[in-house]
């Protein structure tokens, strides 16, 4: 289910969030629980028996390893803490990579006029990324002794079924929210802030993200059905950078907000990424449980930057092809990651990765910003060769405007374009979502009003008129 | 404080909760789209385990909650009003306004490369109107030109390059239906009302405004009897409102006054029941068939043509008007521009193979292309690999300058075995020299019955290789050649 869903908004969050302030505080995890795997039901079915188990042996080795270390068996706790992660990364592999590489081998076998292995053809489970990511979390926090296991199975499942966050994060973890899964109290403060943060990522998602959407869309399929000309292009990729970080962003503040009002502090996922003066700053801000996960649990573990400059090159490097892969099983995804990984290795060696004292600020948010929208084409490509004949329209000229990318900007997508432009150029470090919360003053005062008042409705019918599409005579 | 900090809270959850509680308080929103309303799956186990059930909660719940309809309206008026962009992206706004159906450009890519050979899209409109002749029917084969083409004065810049292609390939099929027997071309007149300031289309719609309907409904009526429009007394009625339907794609209501188009008698003699046919899209419905909105004054096709029967395009290639084509002695052909493409590749195949049924031409010889014995002027068998590929000579020379149609009779079909689909012979085409011939036979089942190849005038009947797969022992006679000259053609049996 998704959050900008017809059923999501008018039933199924509803339709919870009566469930959950009505319910006795000793019912009310169990109604979440149940909310959690009706929302994972409604897009995977066969499913959500496999995640339930996967986290009930979760629970079960997390409460093993407890024990083995108390017991000083550190060997065997060790081998439980593997086993949990190579379960979690065994099931990440096989539904994420295994098509991708038996392709490969696939590809190379042919490529040795051998006979490959059949390609496997495996439906992904939508969040897998996610949550498999928050277990494993559980499992070496557990380990390391940063977080007691839970001996209530109910609190894992729960954990790693909490619908606001269970398909698209912010990556939790467990020490986090541990105190709000026991008893989640959606206090009056806090329902008021999820209600003005839900209206904010709402607001971003559809009348910003999918207002620009079909401008970039339309940039993408022209390249992969010959070339966009060179203004097309890049209006296709400024499109695009901004359709990710509003609907991404959007999705997160949602989660956020939809969290506070059912008595959850979810972490926040972003802080205006494109203020960045830097790569390194970039990632500080972009997508920040992800960041901060590959930090505490690959990074750091790998050795971080302890070891000389050439191994915290490689660690970094090592972390970023790794993010790419994370983000999808393509070579695409890993040139992407290992794209901003090299530019951290070129900010490091040239000293411009610190924040205290630097100058020409505008100029450096601009040439970050740049390198960021030129990662996006990576990333947003169906293919590496689509990626490479959109790069050649950037760079090439070629005058005048693909007709496509003409008729996808609306005067409304022109103007979402350039609203989005000018919230993301403006001066100022703090999150939107959370100033929109927590700022006092008349100003503040007003934003909310409006956000409310007059922005979430304008939203609510957006999505709910999205998906009409009629046919003009259906019998023809 | 406590309620006022709730405030927020509260008010998202009215929002979020109004359209269900509405619906639980019996609201039911009415049918918005011109579809059923998504069906309601079936909640057992057993369904709770597939994704389709799921896709049907889904489209079931957007269907029914109550408020959807003025959520469209309120986003069709800001995108209109306010940004002047059109909420569906199938919808163009013109100026003043106007509003134009986007897809009638469908027939060309966006580079400007017809999807369709023109000329192909014409020999299928010609063939089919000179099939009809032959067959000795009076016969009304017209495309209504599309709103964008006719009324271009107030079109948006919708994909010039493919516009400007699909104008082009629109008016080769209207010049070709022009000199073709049986033909109409009403581009010429319309064009004439349209530079005389008087459009003849709805702004909100994309169908004719009464002038565009009286224009076809007088054309049509007389090329079924001469004068039948006026002793019919033809003309516009009273004004009625019109919800256009470009409007309604949008989600938006727009309404516009527009007389209805009116007869006043029933002329003296009219035809016998079941001897006209009327087949169409949407234009021809609303012309003649729709329902005039003035009460107590009936569609025109009810006052002028009573029992006469009519079907539209599916019915056609469906099969179900098999029947009243065979029986009519009059048929009226309305095709869309936009559908220029399915009338090449689905439509005309069908009314020229039952309308050719009983005619008969010149007997021919076969000659196989594919290195098997040549039955010369006999009879040529299905091989035992079920496939023979063969080209028609005809007695009368490879080439004409007028159409032809090549008949190929099926003289015995041996019976499946039990159980099986029944019997049939297909033919693919492989032509030599250019396109595929339009309109062809694409299979038939029938013993006795024939497989119908069209050769546009100037082709060579040679070029036009075909493969037929049947069951080994197929026999087919040989094969004749029907010139489409514009004269009733030989009939068998007859002289």
């Amino acid at each position: 289910m998704v959050f900008s869903s017809t059923t999501f908004l008018f039933a199924f969050l509803p339709a919870v969030l009566l469930a959950t302030w009505l319910s006795p505080l000793r019912l009310r995890r169990f109604v979440l629980l149940f909310a959690g795997i009706a929302f994972y039901a409604w897009g995977v079915q066969e499913f959500v028996l496999l995640v339930l188990g996967s986290t009930l042996l979760d629970w079960a080795l997390a409460l093993g390893i407890k024990h083995a270390r108390d017991a000083r068996q550190t060997g065997l706790a060790r081998l439980l803490l593997v086993a949990g992660i190579v379960q979690n990364v065994g099931l990440l592999g096989y539904y994420k990579y295994a098509g991708f590489l038996t392709h490969q081998l696939d590809r190379l076998a042919s490529a040795l006029g051998e006979h490959g292995p059949s390609v496997l053809s495996v439906a992904l489970p939508i969040g897998i990324s996610f949550f498999t990511f928050e277990k494993i979390s559980y499992l070496v926090d557990v380990w390391r002794g940063d977080v007691e296991p839970r001996r209530d199975p109910i609190d894992v499942l729960l954990f790693v079924s909490l619908f606001p966050r269970s398909i698209a994060g912010p990556i939790v973890r467990l020490r986090e929210i541990q105190n709000d899964l026991r008893e989640p109290r959606p206090r009056p403060e806090l329902a008021r802030a999820g209600a003005i943060r839900f209206a904010h990522g709402l607001a971003k998602k559809v009348l910003i993200a999918d207002q620009v959407a079909p401008v970039a869309d339309a940039a993408f399929a022209a390249a992969a059905a010959g070339g966009p000309t060179t203004a097309a292009a890049w209006i296709g990729a400024l499109a695009y950078s901004m359709q990710i970080y509003f609907d991404f962003s959007g999705y997160s503040d949602m989660a956020i907000g939809i969290g506070m009002m059912l008595g959850f502090r979810l972490p926040e996922n972003f802080n205006r990424p494109y203020s960045s003066i830097s790569i390194t700053d970039f990632w500080r801000r972009w997508h920040m449980t992800l960041s901060r996960w590959f930090r505490d649990y690959v990074y750091i573990p790998l050795g971080g930057n302890r070891g000389g400059e050439g191994a915290t090159y490689r660690n970094l490097l090592i972390v970023f092809v790794l993010t790419g892969f994370w983000h999808g099983a393509a070579w695409s995804f890993v040139l992407w990651g290992l794209y901003h990984g090299m530019w951290m290795l070129i900010e490091r060696r040239m000293g411009w990765r610190g924040l205290d004292g630097v100058r020409f600020v505008p100029l450096r948010r601009a040439g970050a910003f740049l390198i960021v929208l030129i990662g996006w084409v990576l990333f947003r490509a169906d293919t590496l060769h689509h990626a490479c004949d959109y790069y050649r329209a950037m760079v090439e000229p070629h005058g005048g405007m693909t007709a496509a990318v003409s008729g996808a900007l609306t005067h409304q997508a022109i103007a979402a374009l350039a609203i989005a432009c000018v919230i993301v150029l403006l001066p100022g470090t703090r999150n939107g979502g959370r100033w929109l919360v927590d700022a006092a003053g008349r100003i503040p005062s007003a934003a909310r009003f409006a956000s409310l008042g007059l922005v979430l409705p304008l939203a609510l019918v957006y999505a709910f008129s999205s998906t009409f599409s009629p046919f003009l005579y259906f019998r023809f | 404080m406590r309620r006022l900090r709730l405030l927020p809270a509260i008010w998202l959850f009215a929002l979020l909760a109004l359209p269900t509680t509405l619906w639980l308080l019996g609201v039911r929103q009415p049918n918005l789209q011109n579809t059923p309303k998504a069906a309601l799956p079936a909640i057992n186990r057993g369904s709770l385990m597939h994704g389709q059930t799921f896709t049907q909660l889904d489209g079931a719940l957007l269907d029914r909650l109550p408020l959807r309809g003025q959520a469209l309206s309120l986003h069709g008026d800001i995108a209109i009003d306010l940004f002047h962009d059109s909420p569906n992206p199938q919808v163009a706004i013109g100026h003043h306004g106007w509003l134009y159906y986007v897809p009638e450009t469908a027939t060309c890519q966006p580079n400007g490369t017809p999807l369709v050979d023109p000329a192909t899209a014409a020999d299928s409109a010609d063939v089919l109107a000179r099939t009809l002749v032959a067959s000795g029917r009076n016969t009304t084969v017209v495309f209504a030109g599309s709103k964008l083409f006719t009324h271009p004065s107030d079109a948006p810049s919708i994909a010039p390059t493919a516009a400007r292609c699909a104008s082009e390939l629109n008016s080769v099929v209207q010049e070709r239906l022009r000199n073709t027997p049986g033909g109409l071309d009403l581009a010429p007149e319309l064009g004439r009302l349209e530079q005389e300031g008087k459009p003849v289309f709805l702004r909100n719609d994309s169908h004719w405004n009464w002038r565009g309907r009286q224009v076809f409904s007088r054309r049509v009526l007389d090329r079924i009897r001469p004068q039948m429009a006026e002793e019919s007394g033809l003309g516009p009625g009273a004004e009625v409102n019109r919800d256009g339907d470009l409007a309604m794609l949008m989600g938006v209501a727009r309404r516009e006054r527009d007389p209805a188009l009116v007869a006043k008698r029933t002329p003296a003699a009219p035809p016998r029941a079941g001897s006209v046919l009327l087949i169409g899209d949407s234009q021809l419905e609303r012309s003649l068939l729709d329902p005039t909105g003035v009460p107590g004054v009936l569609p025109i096709r009810d006052v002028v043509l009573p029992g006469q029967p009519s079907c539209n395009w599916t019915q056609v290639v469906a099969g179900a008007c098999d029947d009243a084509i065979r029986q009519a002695h009059t048929i009226v052909v309305e095709s869309v521009a936009r559908e220029i493409i399915g009338f090449s590749e689905s439509r005309c195949w069908r009314p020229i193979s039952l309308a050719a049924e009983p005619l008969r031409g010149t007997p021919g010889r076969w000659e196989r292309v594919d290195g098997g014995p040549q039955p010369g002027r006999a009879a040529l068998t299905i091989p035992a690999s079920g496939a023979v590929t063969v080209r028609v000579r005809p007695a009368n020379g490879d080439g004409s300058s007028v159409p032809r149609l090549l008949r190929l009779p099926i003289a015995t079909l041996p019976p499946a075995p039990a159980g099986a689909p029944p019997s049939a012979v297909v033919m693919t085409q492989a032509p030599q020299d250019g396109p595929a011939a339009p309109c062809a036979t694409p299979a038939q089942g029938a013993v006795h019955g024939a497989l119908f190849l069209p050769v546009p005038a100037e082709r060579r009947a040679s070029d036009l290789v075909v493969t037929l797969q049947g069951p080994p022992g197929t026999r087919l006679s040989p094969p004749q050649t029907i010139a489409l000259d514009g004269r009733p053609a030989p009939r068998v049996g007859g002289s």
